[in-house]
């Protein structure tokens, strides 16, 4: 049993916001999906978003009795997990939408990208532990590029270009924070800008349409631009207060597509208005403020980094989701934490905000 | 704290204010999107929300006098197809329908791949086209075919009064015709219902597709009376026949109170089919043609020189077979010679000369106020799309040859409406009336909205000369030039006319090309009806007498009966076979159509036995009056839905 003392460091603003989250989120959902309309399905995804959730919170409790220190030691173990299933997805997976991204596992679809984002992080977190005070020379940074190129390349294939710009968001915050200089930073995003029409050249048509569709959405308003078309009528047509919740006629007949997984950011705009839009967005810094704090209070140098890598996934994923449903980033196919419809993304972010939990409860040497 | 060195500490004071900037900047585009864009957004959210589906409710149907329907309007379900919807291959579905719907594959296909939520693949189905739509649609699971109740257009008695009522163009729009005049009055309301539908174009509320068959347009009473109208068309297509005319026109108009009973004109079209004709058979000659009228515009010369007493009926005047006027030549149709002849010699055998000299005895300018006062050079307004208002001199141009040829009837340009106009206002005791077509129109409930009055437009000549004046033209068919324009039993009054046509491209006559006319009326004592006959190049024949005159005699022989007359001259009286009435003359259809009936013919039946027939035949009877039938409100051999209500007119005066 946890210890009382270590109760008493739970990160209570964390936990709130979490579950205020989910809690909207479920809500959302359940707009998103017609609850409110006759219909015997209607219950389905808020039933299972929300079964999910409560199997996360206790898994949370369960995973909080070990320290965060012993995932060090299976670091080795899930980065070769990952890498299997990644490329079990690759052969046995299901596509949709033109990407093979599931793995069927009993009744459920697996998303293993979901959860390669999180075992990045731990595995990353350990070896940049390591190796923190040697990150001096490109020589020292080439290990790291590789050891997060391999997945990296693997998602890509898949292909999932969002997630793959989620392994390089978490790569770039961990070694910000494990101090790798300026100017090394600074070579690294000049040689990447550089490489950067390699990297166009091997993009699928679909994919560089989505990725250049948000700068003018109407070249194309039925195809690629639709979602964004779509996504910036729901937000803008709630104006101050919003339509009401289940009222937006954006998301209830069905013209903003996805709107209950990558666009359920725009269900909020378009029902609850920008007072909804605005608390979601505070909720969000409040968490990723968390996030650094508890970065900066870990009490070592794995716990700090694991944390920076958490933060900065939750970042990411927020400004590329709320920016692309607001038309300012491109379409990337990454879910909003917490609250998209999704078990694997769902799971990965509340065990993410489990470990962010665990790291801050723990911030203290145990002094007996 | 082993990982927490200043540098750390530093770049995460950096991750802290990178943080909050990139989340306020978020905040800022959606304040500006939710705040700045909003309305604008909303608008659009709006209108790709509401698919505008405008029904239209059924045009308002168009009556003969008689309450006879001559267009109706009847639902028809177009087909549409909402592409986003569509589950199946287009290829396979476009070859199923092309059969169907008398369509290209290729043009399907177009369409049943175009962008948005609508696209109308085919307009007012058949009812068995629609059947067999709907029961591919079952057998093969397709989504996305739907389609929408439109009124259409239907013209009963195809191409009778063709011109007089034009027709309807897609989206229920009348083109031509009393259709086009009327086109706001009688086209059912246009509900524009802005139907929520969700992204598929699927409205909300389907119940709002349903019609309203209530709200029917208002409904139009012609003054046409469609069996005069059918002995009309009848007459039409016989001369046509035997003169291979290149065109004709007939127009009877009551000159007691201006109401048009009849206009018919050659080439006609069926307005069902009005697409398939040329733009020339949609032409209502009657009013939009204009020509030389000739000898017939010489009743009007007789009636100014009658009017200011400068010529008496018996009056001598000398005919030399020719006259020259400021020296052009004018000579007589015949070129013969009559010698000395009295002024109703004149009239009687249209005497060229004769009406030279009374021409010029009236004068430029008051002929040409006479010619204005019986209301040429301008358009009778009778409310029909495209009438001409002819071309007349101005008096102070005109040379003594321009008066001269305009008393025989030539260089002014008229429409056939304005020549039988000015003819009936002889026979109206010198009143001109306004001519008119639409007699009532009534409101979809029922109650009266319009009732066309008789338009008096001026006293144009004095009642007795215009007595004197029928009675010489009287004269002109019992022993003049038009005794084939006779009318067994009754005395008619007319004139013929011959005119050479106007060259098309414009300057002079076309050689060896006339227009042969006859204008009438009667019964002289108490006109009831006048008429105008105009044949454009016959070949062969074509003198107005020879030609124009038997058409007017064989019409109105036929409507003397059918309005039942009493003749005059009763010794003279013969028996006549029973008017050509459409009741004997149409071909009764063998079979009806599926799901119709064809009514039976129950004038002379009393109230029980019309009760019989019309029960047998599965219709239903409403009666008026006692004794014996003399009317029905539809025509025999009519096909109609079963059940449909026959009002049938019983007089007991005529067992």
């Amino acid at each position: 049993m946890l210890s009382h003392r270590l109760l008493k460091n739970l990160d209570f603003t964390v936990i709130a916001v979490t579950i205020l989250l989910v809690l909207i989120s479920l809500v959302i959902i359940g707009s998103a999906t017609h609850i409110n309309n006759p219909g015997e399905d209607r219950y389905w995804y808020v039933q299972r978003q929300g079964i999910f959730a409560i199997a996360n919170i206790l898994f949370i409790f369960f995973l909080l009795h070990f320290d965060y220190k012993s995932l060090s030691k299976y670091a080795n173990i899930l980065y070769g997990v990952n890498l299997v299933m990644l490329v079990a997805v690759m052969l046995v997976g299901q596509s949709a939408l033109g990407a093979q991204r599931w793995i069927q596992i009993g009744p459920i679809n697996l998303q293993p990208s979901e959860f390669s984002k999180l075992i990045m992080i731990i595995s990353l977190a350990h070896i940049l532990e390591k190796r923190q005070g040697q990150l001096k020379s490109f020589k020292d940074l080439i290990p790291i590029f590789l050891f997060v190129g391999v997945p990296f390349l693997l998602v890509l294939k898949q292909p999932d270009l969002g997630t793959s710009l989620v392994f390089l968001a978490i790569l770039f915050g961990m070694l910000f924070i494990a101090g790798i200089s300026m100017r090394h930073l600074a070579v690294i995003v000049g040689a990447g800008a550089a490489f950067m029409p390699i990297f166009w050249h091997f993009l699928k048509d679909y994919q560089k349409k989505r990725l250049t569709v948000f700068l003018d959405p109407n070249v194309d308003p039925l195809g690629s631009g639709y979602h964004i078309i779509q996504s910036k009528i729901a937000i803008g047509s709630g104006m101050i207060f919003g339509k009401g919740l289940f009222a937006g006629t954006q998301s209830q007949l069905n013209f903003l597509p996805e709107n209950h997984t990558d666009f359920i950011f725009a269900v909020v705009g378009e029902e609850l208005g920008f007072i909804g839009s605005l608390i979601i967005l505070l909720l969000y810094l409040i968490l990723l403020y968390r996030g650094i704090k508890i970065a900066g209070a870990a009490r070592d140098s794995f716990g700090m980094l694991l944390a920076t890598g958490i933060t900065s996934m939750l970042t990411f994923h927020v400004l590329v989701n709320v920016g692309m449903t607001a038309g300012i980033m491109p379409v990337t196919g990454i879910p909003l934490p917490l609250m998209s419809y999704g078990v694997s993304s769902l799971t990965t972010n509340m065990i993410s905000i489990g470990i962010l939990l665990n790291i801050y409860m723990r911030r203290q040497k145990i002094l007996f | 704290m082993s990982g927490m060195t200043p540098v750390v500490r530093k770049n995460i004071a950096i991750c802290l204010f990178l943080f909050i900037t990139a989340v306020a900047g978020l905040a800022g585009r959606i304040a500006w999107v939710q705040l700045v864009d909003g309305k604008r957004l909303a608008e659009r959210a709006k209108t790709q929300l509401q698919d505008n589906k405008v029904l239209q409710s059924p045009r308002g149907t168009i009556y003969d006098r008689q309450g006879r329907e001559l267009a109706i309007s009847s639902l028809r379900k177009s087909l549409y197809v909402n592409p986003r919807e569509l589950n199946q291959d287009p290829t396979m579905v476009a070859d199923a329908l092309a059969p169907i719907l008398e369509m290209k594959p290729e043009q399907i296909r177009e369409r049943l791949m175009a962008g948005g939520s609508f696209v109308w693949l085919k307009r007012t189905l058949e009812p068995e086209a629609t059947q067999k739509v709907i029961s591919l649609i079952k057998e093969n699971n397709i989504k996305g075919l739907e389609f929408i109740e439109e009124s259409k257009r239907y013209y009963p008695n195809e191409s009778l009064a063709a011109h007089v009522l034009g027709f309807v163009g897609t989206d229920d729009v009348g083109l031509d015709g009393i259709e086009m005049a009327l086109d706001k009055t009688i086209k059912g309301e246009a509900i524009n219902q802005a139907m929520d539908t969700d992204s598929r174009g699927i409205p909300i509320f389907r119940s709002s597709l349903a019609f309203d068959p209530v709200k029917q347009g208002k409904s139009v009473y012609m003054t046409i009376d469609s069996t005069i109208q059918f002995i009309v068309e009848q007459s039409l297509d016989k001369v046509m026949a035997q003169t291979q005319a290149r065109a004709a026109t007939v127009i009877i108009m009551n000159p007691r109170t201006g109401e048009i009973l009849a206009m018919a004109s050659r080439p006609t079209y069926d307005p069902n089919k009005f697409y398939r004709y040329s733009e020339e058979n949609w032409k209502n000659r009657a009013i939009s043609i204009v020509y030389e009228p000739g000898s017939t515009f010489k009743a009007v010369v007789a009636a100014a020189a009658l009017q200011e007493k400068l010529v008496r009926a018996d009056e001598r005047f000398t005919d030399n077979g020719f006259i020259e006027v400021s020296g052009r030549r004018i000579q007589n149709w015949s070129g013969d010679s009559y010698g000395s002849v009295t002024f109703l010699d004149i009239i009687k055998e249209s005497i060229n000369t004769g009406f030279v000299q009374v021409g010029m005895r009236v004068g430029a300018a008051r002929l040409m106020d006479y010619t204005r006062a019986f209301g040429f050079g301008k358009a009778t307004d009778i409310g029909l799309p495209g009438e001409e208002a002819g071309l007349l001199f101005d008096p102070k141009d005109m040379r003594d040859s321009d008066l001269a040829t305009m008393s025989i009837g030539q260089s002014i340009a008229v429409t056939p409406l304005q020549l039988l106009t000015a003819i009936s206002a002889i026979a109206n005791e010198g009143v001109l009336l306004k001519p008119y077509i639409v007699k009532e129109i009534y409101n979809s409930d029922g109650s009266l909205a319009m009732a066309t009055p008789t338009q008096r437009v001026r006293q144009v000549i004095a009642p007795d000369t215009a007595k004197e004046l029928a009675g010489l033209l009287e004269k002109v068919v019992s022993e003049g030039g038009a005794k084939r324009a006779a009318v067994k039993g009754y005395k008619f009054a007319g004139k013929t006319g011959t005119a050479e046509r106007l060259n098309e491209s414009g300057g002079g006559y076309a050689a060896g090309r006339y227009i042969a006319s006859f204008a009438g009326f009667g019964p002289v004592e108490d006109p009831q009806v006048a008429a105008l006959v105009v044949i454009d190049d016959p070949k062969g024949a074509y003198y107005g007498g020879e030609i124009a005159a038997p058409v007017f005699g064989e019409i109105m022989t036929q409507v003397m009966r059918y309005l039942s007359i009493r003749p005059q001259n009763a010794g003279e009286m013969v028996t006549l076979p029973p008017p050509k009435t459409p009741a004997n003359i149409v071909v009764a259809p063998p079979v009806a159509p599926k799901g119709k009936v064809v009514v039976p013919n129950v004038i002379g039946k009393t109230i029980r036995e019309a009760g019989d027939a019309l029960a047998a035949a599965g219709l239903i009877l409403i009666p008026e009056g006692s004794g014996v039938a003399v009317r029905q409100s539809i025509l025999p051999n009519t096909a109609v839905n079963p059940a449909t209500e026959i009002t049938v007119y019983f007089d007991p005066g005529r067992r």
